[in-house]
Order: structure tokens, then C-alpha cells, then sequence
């Protein structure tokens, strides 16, 4: 079962709560796999001691001009859609950061004059933290654009992966890159603020989950004591709301401790393990605060 | 006129409300709201809507009943938006996600029945706004992510022909989080940048990444630690990561309950003048103003040590300055 854990804005607790569930699924014993799939900024082995066991990078072909052959017809350059070719009076210009690898250049070159060679558009790592969960964690090259072709290759190793859970942690989005991650998984946890960008948010995102027939809850984060208009809303829309965590800055730094005396995580660690439960039906033991 | 692009790294640690802030002590100010994926400066400031600009869309693939369901399109499609339709009666059996399509047209290229037409998928728009400090710009709901770069460049031109025609000598865009395609094109062409992070480890990392952004585009940076609460530990830390660095500390923005209300309830924000939060906006106000004044002068050399510079034009309301010593770097 691999779960998507969502939003669109920034700064909603994606993170912490992908790494929590997935933390309480291993120490329950289950074999869990962490993805953190943010690439432009991955940031999951912050508040987990991981021990990294492989990196590796990730390539795409890129155009690599060979200037002798090149007629600077501007074929080429007509047909690129990302701006990485450009024609100029005097030769063709090459921007390989733009590149999105369609592979159309090559094609179109009457002169043999643009051949693909390999460009890297980042890495992914992987690892194991505390209670055996398996981490694998993409990294997009600073400047680099093919963000696709890195969240494919990252996405990818779920699949090869003989674990019973595999939680995505997701970037903030809400086109492309969250379909591409809304594809690889089987459910979708939707991580919202009780203001009224988090509930745009919410909108918008529910809506794509929806046209892909992916199903799809929410965790309401940092909550005051009621929220009525985001259970309103929830209600109204028939989406299943399965958790309140509220507004304490302490419960970030106690849901990442991996010490079973930790601190008080003020209700969030039982929020969390009835999530798990419900996403794996399988009875947790009884929480300890 | 001087552009400056505010961009964190991650998300949430108040990009938006920074030039709300800003532009309540700034006059003459155009804002541009370049996150896409969540635009929302205008919900939360005053704003009258005065403009609107149609940008052409792209063109999607769209597979006609001439294919003969060779699949040739699917194998060659780089970015997996040619799938085959579950049904059995279905004629073609490919079908174009247009979500996933980023009309590169290669599927037209290959297409031995020439069988592939490239279809105008809906205009962009971009919207104008009067607001309280001068001009606001964003893109209405558009559903192209590939696009998003060229949307941003071109909500950032019209930005810019607005503040000629209005004299606005400062355009300040709200950049996207992350440092991906669109943050990228915020900064071609801005005249700086302005990080803006919290006093977090996870903040910190990101603005590690947005800093190797701007220096690789050459952009000068300034920081501003929002939401600062207290730890000085990680104030400290990052503070002097910057100075190593060369990027100009500004100042410290405290946490406010005042904006977390604001925005909770939908409320238009207004910063009341006597708080703290007031105090350290105008004095990131003023840092800034001596910063970008100076960028103009010392662009080929964005480490060199920044002067404050008193004799040059103010983008403040004429107020008394009150300087915070040991604050802005000598």
C-alpha cells in the first residue's frame, strides 16, 4: 500500500506527518518504506538518523551539439517547446538546464549534428533509520528543471520493494508533479491548515484525487480548539477527515524522537496511530504518552 | 526601478506575509504573485481589479480516429501521457493525458498516420489589481505546469511596464517555494533577491539550496529570519552561515499572532503601528532601501561589503529612520 501525503501550499506538516506514520508503522513492526519526494528540498533525514547505504544519479540525455555538422538551420530550435535551443545569427545556442528530454531535437536535425549525452539531473539515496524503517530520498540538482524525470526514477523504487507500506512524502503541488505522484499511489492523505488557503488548497487538490479516483482523507494540522468550517466542509464534500492535530510547535520536535519515553506529543502520536490503523487495519498495541 | 524577489527554499515560512509586510511601509510598490501553485496575496490585501491580459496557452496533443492504434506515440512519449484506454471498444485505444502532456510534439513526429494534432488548450490570464501601496499581479487558476516558467516571466514583464507607466521605482515578487523551474524564472533579470527563512533546521536546509540559486544566477541576497520566536541558538547560526556567505542580514521578524488571526480568519492584514512586528518591518524596510540602492552600483561584485547609502532616493514614506546599531552589516 503506498501513501501519498499531500498539499499544495507549503509548510503544512507533510513531513513531519509522513515521517511519523511512517515511524509508528515500523515499530509496530510492518516493513515501511519512507520516499521523501521533495526533491527541490528534501528534508526528512533532518529530523531522522539515517544511515545512508547507497547514492545514486540520476541521468537524462541531453543535446550535446557537434558545432562541425551543424548548418545552424534552426530546425532544431523551431521545434524545441523548452527554450534549451536556441538559434542565433551566428551559431546554435545550448541550455541544458531547460532540457526536459523529449527527444524531439534529434530527430529533426537534418545534419546528424545534435546527439544525446548524458546530463544529471539529480540523485536519490537510500538508507535505513531507527526500527528498520527503509528511507529512500530524491535530491533535484540546484537549477535543474526535468523535475519529472527525477521523481519518475525516486518514485521507481517503491515499486521493486518487497514492503508492506511505502509513504510519499510529497513537495508542495498541484498540477503535473502531483498527478505524477498521485499515479504511483493507492491512497492520498491530504495535510490541511484551518485557514482559508488551506481550505483553496484543499479544493483544488481533492479535486484531482478525485478525477483519478484516488481515495483521498485529510489531517487537519495545527488546529485551535474547533474548526468549523474546514469539518464543514469535509462533511459537505464527503470526504473522510481522519485526524485533528493541534497548534503546538513541540509536537514536531516529540514526534521525531525516537525515544519511547519521549516527550508529550499534546494527542498527535494517537491522531497518527489511528491513521495507521485505518490505512492497514491491523490493531495497534496500546499508545503510551 | 529595482526588482527584488523574495524565495525561501521551503515553504511556509512566510514569503507572502514578508511582502504584505513590506508594502505596508513601502509607497509606489508593484507586487507580483509568482506561486502559481498557491497564489494568495491578493486574498489578503485590499484590492481593486483593474486589468486583465490573455497569454496564449499551449497546444496539447490529441489523437484522431486516423491512428490505427500502432502505439509507435506511447513508446516514444517521454513523460508517459499516452496511455491506452481500458476499454475494448475504444477507437483510437491511445488517449492523451493533458495534464501530463507537455506538448512537445514528438508523438506528432513519429506518428506514421499522421494522426496527432496539436490542439490550443485554453489562454492564460493574467489579472491586474490596484491595491493599497500600488499594484498587484497574478495568474489567474492555469493548469499548465510546464508553463508556469514563461507565465512568471511574463506576469514579471507587465509588472515592469506597469511601474514605468506609474513610476513605481520597486517591484517586489513573491516567489514560489522550492527552487524549481519557477523560482528560477523569478530571478532572471531581478536586480536581488530576498531569503526569507524561520529559525528551523528544515528552513535553514532550504535556504541553503535557494542561496546556490541566486549566487549561480548572480543575484545579490539579503536574508530576513520571519517568525523569529526566541531561539537564539538557531538565529545565531544561520545569521552567521549569511555573513560567511556575503548575504546582508536585514533583520529578524517576530512571530505575530496578530497576522496568524488575520489570515485564519480570511481578514485583510493590517499591521498596527506600534507593535513589534511594525518596528522590525520598517526597519527591514529601510535595510532594504539602502540595499538595492547599492546592488545598482556593485552589481559585477555581489560579496563586495554593502554600504548603507543616505544620500540616494527612499522608497519609504517620509518617517523619521530609526536605526537599530549593529544591525545592518558596515
Amino acid at each position: 500500500m503506498k501513501l501519498a501525503v499531500i498539499s499544495g501550499k507549503g509548510g503544512t506538516g507533510k513531513t513531519i506527518a509522513a515521517l511519523a506514520l511512517a515511524r509508528l508503522a515500523s515499530e509496530r513492526g510492518l516493513r515501511t518504506t519512507l520516499v521523501d519526494a521533495d526533491l527541490e528540498t528534501p528534508n526528512a533525514d533532518l529530523l531522522l538518523r539515517v544511515v545512508w547505504r547507497t547514492e545514486t544519479r540520476v541521468w537524462h540525455p541531453i543535446p550535446h551539439l557537434h558545432a562541425d555538422r551543424c548548418r545552424n538551420c534552426g530546425a532544431c530550435s523551431d521545434f524545441c517547446s523548452s527554450q534549451a535551443l536556441v538559434k542565433t545569427p551566428k551559431r546554435l545556442l545550448v541550455f541544458p538546464e531547460l532540457c526536459r528530454s523529449c527527444g524531439g531535437c534529434y530527430r529533426v536535425c537534418p545534419s546528424q549534428a545534435l546527439l544525446p549525452e548524458s546530463g544529471s539531473i539529480g540523485t536519490w539515496r537510500q538508507g535505513t533509520a531507527d526500527c528498520g524503517l527503509h528511507v529512500i530520498q530524491g535530491r533535484l540538482d540546484v537549477g535543474q528543471t526535468a523535475i519529472h524525470s527525477l521523481l519518475k526514477e525516486t518514485l521507481a523504487q517503491t515499486s521493486s520493494l518487497a514492503g508492506a507500506l511505502a509513504i510519499i512524502d510529497g513537495p508542495s503541488a498541484t498540477h503535473a508533479i502531483l498527478h505524477q505522484i498521485l499515479r504511483s499511489a493507492d491512497r492520498a492523505l491530504f495535510i490541511a491548515e484551518p485557514t482559508q488557503f488551506g481550505k483553496r488548497d484543499l479544493e483544488k487538490t481533492s479535486r484531482a484525487a478525485r478525477d483519478r479516483a484516488l481515495p483521498f482523507s485529510v489531517l487537519l494540522n495545527r488546529t485551535g480548539a474547533e474548526e468549523p468550517a474546514m469539518e464543514a466542509w469535509c462533511d459537505e464534500h464527503e470526504i473522510p477527515l481522519w485526524g485533528k492535530i493541534p497548534d503546538d510547535p513541540r509536537i514536531i520536535q516529540a514526534l521525531a524522537d525516537p525515544s519511547p519515553f519521549g516527550r508529550s506529543t499534546n494527542g498527535a502520536r494517537d491522531v497518527l496511530d489511528g491513521i495507521l490503523t485505518r490505512l492497514i487495519r491491523v490493531p495497534g498495541p496500546g499508545t503510551q504518552q | 526601478m529595482k526588482e527584488l524577489v523574495l524565495l525561501s527554499g521551503k515553504g511556509g515560512v512566510g514569503k507572502t506575509m514578508v511582502a504584505v509586510a513590506l508594502a505596508t511601509f513601502l509607497r509606489d510598490v508593484v507586487l507580483v504573485d509568482a506561486n502559481l501553485d498557491a497564489p494568495d496575496l491578493r486574498e489578503i490585501l485590499p484590492h481593486t481589479f483593474i486589468h486583465r491580459e490573455a497569454i496564449s496557452g499551449p497546444r496539447k496533443a490529441s489523437i484522431s480516429n486516423d491512428c490505427t492504434n500502432c502505439g509507435i506515440c506511447r513508446d516514444a512519449c517521454r513523460f508517459q501521457a499516452i496511455i491506452e484506454v481500458s476499454s475494448k471498444d475504444a477507437w483510437p485505444r491511445f488517449q492523451v493525458d493533458q495534464t501530463l502532456c507537455k506538448g512537445c510534439r514528438v508523438c506528432d513526429l513519429v506518428c506514421p498516420q499522421r494522426a496527432i494534432m496539436h490542439i490550443p488548450s485554453g489562454d492564460g490570464h493574467v489579472l491586474g489589481y490596484e491595491i493599497p501601496c500600488g499594484l498587484l499581479f497574478e495568474a489567474a487558476p492555469f493548469h499548465h505546469e510546464e508553463q508556469f516558467g514563461r507565465m512568471v516571466g511574463f506576469l514579471r514583464r507587465l509588472a515592469r511596464q506597469a511601474a514605468i507607466e506609474r513610476n513605481a521605482e520597486l517591484i517586489i515578487t513573491d516567489g514560489p517555494p522550492g527552487i524549481g523551474p519557477m523560482a528560477v524564472s523569478s530571478l532572471i533579470g531581478a536586480d536581488a533577491a530576498l531569503l526569507v527563512t524561520e529559525p528551523t533546521q528544515a528552513a535553514f536546509a532550504g535556504l541553503q539550496r535557494a542561496y546556490t540559486l541566486t549566487s549561480r544566477s548572480h543575484r545579490p541576497a539579503a536574508l530576513v529570519i520571519n517568525m523569529y520566536g526566541g531561539d537564539e541558538g538557531m538565529t545565531h547560526m544561520i545569521e552567521n552561515w549569511c555573513r560567511s556567505q556575503g548575504i546582508l542580514v536585514l533583520g529578524r521578524l517576530p512571530f505575530s499572532e496578530e497576522i496568524k488571526a488575520a489570515v485564519k480568519a480570511g481578514r485583510a492584514l493590517q499591521l498596527s503601528d506600534d507593535t513589534a512586528l511594525a518596528r522590525e518591518t520598517r526597519h527591514l524596510a529601510e535595510g532594504l532601501s539602502g540595499f538595492l540602492q547599492v546592488q545598482h552600483t556593485l552589481a559585477s561584485t555581489p560579496r563586495a561589503a554593502y554600504l548603507q547609502n543616505d544620500k540616494g532616493t527612499s522608497f519609504l514614506s517620509p518617517r523619521p529612520s530609526t536605526a537599530y546599531p549593529g544591525s545592518i552589516e558596515p
